[in-house]
């Protein structure tokens, strides 16, 4: 019963992993910013959107839209998809008849949506007492921001990441929306559930597991927290500098597109091995740049010099000739790019997947490679209510008029009705 | 909860350290190995304590990432060393390490020969390209793992360079996965399926990772357009973004379909119940943009981050303070859920973030700090019924520490 990004990413990992997912949805209920912002968005509501939110293929909403959604469906490989208004008593009986016979029951709505309808952990426990149910409130089930609601990036905010996120001279108002605490939040689920897995193969019990998003991602700002808790030391926004080394991200943009190269300088040795790339040139030989401080305080200066070296060069090429020289180097990799990388390429990292409603495309592929058990991807991204028949008819056992009765009255379907 | 599982940890690298700190922290035996020479990489990265203690726990960050694992400080490329690593193999459940094919070939580290130690045992590597391919050998920082693998492109102002988050955001989450990915095949392995060999390329990790990265490029696989860098929220319309208040910042996300309760946060003012706010298309409409941030702007600069994050919440608002470190780990919320810990090493008293996340039953626990550098070296010995005899001459030799 995951929404948005940080549920449907743990969910999507467990399916990776081999698990049966199944993504309980309700056609008479949109939740904006899953399966797309609006159901229906028209053409120019898209069109108005960068690629990774309007993306849809072609940038026609299509038929379907909520089929065809890039946020959505790059984490929707190989799951099941049912539909359920589990606002019904019968929706609701049958949403815990499926959560008998089941393992695991993952959701990150606002606590109080599952709360009204009465789904809560004590209930669910009495029904099936081996199930796991993971919940991922923004900032937990208790506390005073108990029922507070967060996307990730308000959380970012809230953690302090957004203050420190930023170019150092401008303001953050010019800063971008960022999900890292969705990635996290998401991957934490997943772990957590496999730990409460490990714990029943003991126990025999299932248990309740919270997943506060906001604690959680505590973890992504762990040295500037460190700093300040030890050394009562607020950290400044740095960029893309470093407390330690000379780094920064410099253009290769002498043909006009926008490409950039990031190149980390940490010891003497490495800076002489950049040296030696660049054809010892004479601003370098100064020796206020020998060692790592000097070189930190002088970045401005060094910096203008790097970039007018790397201006004319290919990044990628220049990354490979700077690792040849154990320099710390690489490509920002763009959209396009990415599909063109060699290692990506050599590893088979992007799998062809389709659906009905999108044809087929190259998706990204699995987070890990294993040897004994290699991930598959059983199908594309699910399409609304795609499973509807398996589970309602095999694994709930409907009958068949009550499911065709429930279809006419638009309890489920593979459509929004609204 | 996994009381009864050991790992042997090779990492040195952060990605590594915090792989293996979930398992550590949830009560698995993890036993750190360490070159005698400074030990583990991640012993020198900042912040650092400000004083005294034990020289080996200088690195808050190590400490944050070191609780809950023993540390035995030893020569893995000295045939007698590898010989006591092989041992600790022969009993372990899990070998993580961070090397990459060259250094693992030159170690004598692969799965093959783990697998004769051990025919069950599940090997990780965790690298930062991945154990094969063109760039297995490259070398990497968060700053280039990002560029590369995680969504930096998109991020930041078009006029300007790209830029990356702050911290080691992308090395955390890469070690998080890396996790996943273990306790998979822990489950796999409890369930009678055997062991395993796992290949974690934090670049895979980052390019399938869901902040923005994976959504964007299939994006451009469904359009061939490229995600580009701009201000605000992706999804477009306003109000979004980060605004100025009385006491700072705060972020919102309230563009459509949010609108109405948007304006119910602001109380609803007259001015912007007049339809044209909702006509079709308005919220794309940049004269109208430019209408709506003067009247938002004389509302956001009367209140506090405060009084506008409470009643965003109360009308159901997207809205994040944009907090310092101070407010975070000052924070009631925080502080009454105990999200923080305080730990006691040999570097002193430490402040630190506590358990990711909360059990009905078992769970998160600090059970040791984080160890000194070879601070288990004779227990771990010991355990190995190696006599104090031959340890003294691999300490002597430099081989144990």
């Amino acid at each position: 019963m995951t929404v948005a990004w940080a549920g449907p990413y743990a969910t999507m990992l467990l399916a990776d992993l081999g698990a049966e997912v199944i993504r309980i949805e309700n056609v008479n209920i949109f939740p904006s910013m899953s399966r797309g912002m609006q159901a229906r968005p028209s053409r120019e509501f898209i069109g108005a959107q960068i690629a990774e939110v309007g993306g849809y293929p072609g940038r026609e909403p299509g038929e379907r839209p909520w089929n065809r959604c890039p946020f959505f469906n790059v984490h929707a490989r190989s799951k099941k998809s049912v539909t359920i208004d589990i606002r019904s008593p019968r929706g609701l009986e049958l949403l815990l008849k499926l959560a008998a016979i089941s393992d695991v029951l993952v959701e990150n709505n606002p606590m109080e949506t599952l709360e009204k309808l009465g789904i809560t952990w004590e209930r669910l426990s009495a029904i099936n007492e081996r199930l796991i149910f993971a919940r991922m409130p923004a900032f937990g089930n208790s506390g005073p921001y108990q029922g507070y609601r967060a996307l990730g990036t308000h959380l970012e905010a809230f953690l302090g990441q957004t203050a420190l996120r930023r170019y150092p001279d401008l303001d953050p108002s010019m800063n971008n929306t960022t999900f890292s605490s969705d990635f996290l939040g998401g991957t934490s689920a997943a772990q957590a559930v496999l730990l409460a897995l490990m714990q029943r193969r003991k126990t025999g019990r299932g248990c309740l597991i919270e997943v506060s998003q906001a604690e959680n991602a505590l973890a992504l700002m762990a040295e500037a927290i460190l700093d300040w808790t030890e050394n009562h030391r607020e950290r400044e926004p740095l960029g893309n500098r470093d407390e330690l080394a000379l780094q920064g991200c410099y253009p290769c943009r002498s043909d006009g597109t926008d490409k950039w190269i990031n190149i980390r300088i940490s010891t003497d040795a490495e800076w002489a091995n950049l040296k030696r790339v660049m054809g010892s040139p004479e601003w370098a030989d100064n020796p206020d740049f020998n060692d790592a401080n000097s070189r930190r305080s002088r970045q401005d200066d060094i910096d203008i010099q790097i970039a007018e070296w790397t201006r004319d060069a290919d990044a990628v090429e220049l990354s490979r000739e700077l690792q040849a020289y154990e320099v710390t180097a690489g490509p920002i990799i763009d959209h396009a790019s990415a599909f063109e990388d060699e290692q990506l390429k050599d590893r088979g990292f992007f799998v062809p997947l389709s659906n009905e409603d999108c044809g087929e495309h190259l998706y990204p592929g699995a987070a890990w490679k294993s040897e004994q058990f290699p991930v598959q991807f059983d199908r594309g991204p699910v399409r609304l209510g795609e499973d509807n028949e398996y589970v309602y008819l095999e694994l709930l056992g409907v009958s068949s008029d009550e499911y065709d009765r429930m279809k006419d009255e638009g309890a489920l379907g593979t459509e929004y009705r609204l | 909860m996994l009381e009864g599982t050991k790992v042997v940890d090779l990492t040195g690298t952060v990605p590594g350290a915090f792989a293996t700190k979930q398992l550590a922290d949830f009560g698995a035996e993890v036993v750190k190995i360490e070159s005698p020479l400074g030990g583990d990489p991640v012993r020198r990265l900042p912040p650092y304590r400000h004083d005294g203690g034990d020289a080996s726990l200088r690195s808050a960050f190590f400490s944050y990432l070191s609780t809950n694992k023993k540390s035995i400080a030893l020569d893995v490329a000295a045939p007698s060393g590898f010989a006591i690593v092989s041992r600790l193999v022969e009993s372990a459940d899990i070998v993580v390490d961070t090397f990459t094919s060259r250094v693992a070939g030159q170690l004598g580290i692969t799965y093959e020969a783990l697998k004769d130690l051990n025919p069950d045992i599940i090997y990780a590597s965790i690298t930062p390209f991945g154990r094969t391919g063109p760039y297995s050998e490259w070398r990497s920082c968060e700053l280039t793992l990002y560029g590369m693998g995680g969504e930096m492109y998109s991020t930041g102002i078009p006029e300007r360079e790209p830029l990356k988050m702050a911290g080691s955001v992308a090395e955390i989450e890469s070690g998080a996965v890396a996790a996943v990915a273990i306790l998979g095949a822990l489950v796999a392995r409890t369930t009678g399926l055997g062991g395993d060999s796992l290949d974690i390329s934090c670049y895979e990790v980052q390019m399938s990772g869901i902040d923005r990265r994976s959504s964007a490029l299939l994006g451009f696989q469904y359009t061939g357009e490229i995600t580009p860098r701009r201000i605000g929220w992706s999804a477009g319309g306003f109000p979004a973004g980060v605004y100025p208040c009385q006491d700072g910042y705060f972020e919102i996300s309230a563009g459509p379909p949010f609108w109405s309760r948007a304006v119910e946060m602001m109380g609803n003012p007259a001015e912007l119940l007049d339809p044209r706010w909702t006509e079709p298309g308005a919220n794309a409409n940049p004269a109208l943009k430019e209408e709506f941030d003067e009247i938002f702007l004389t509302w956001a600069l009367s209140r506090t981050r405060r009084e506008i994050w409470e009643a965003a919440q109360a009308a159901h608002v997207f809205v994040g303070p944009l907090n310092s470190i101070q407010d975070v780990t000052d924070d009631d919320h925080f502080r009454e859920r105990g999200a923080f810990v305080e730990v006691e090493d040999a570097g002193g008293r430490l402040k630190m973030p506590g358990r990711p996340y909360l059990f009905t039953e078992g769970g998160w626990s600090l059970l040791h700090p984080a160890p000194r550098l070879g601070e288990h070296t004779d227990e771990v010995l010991k355990e190995l019924a190696i006599p104090t005899r031959d340890a003294d001459i691999l300490r002597n030799a430099g081989v144990i520490l």
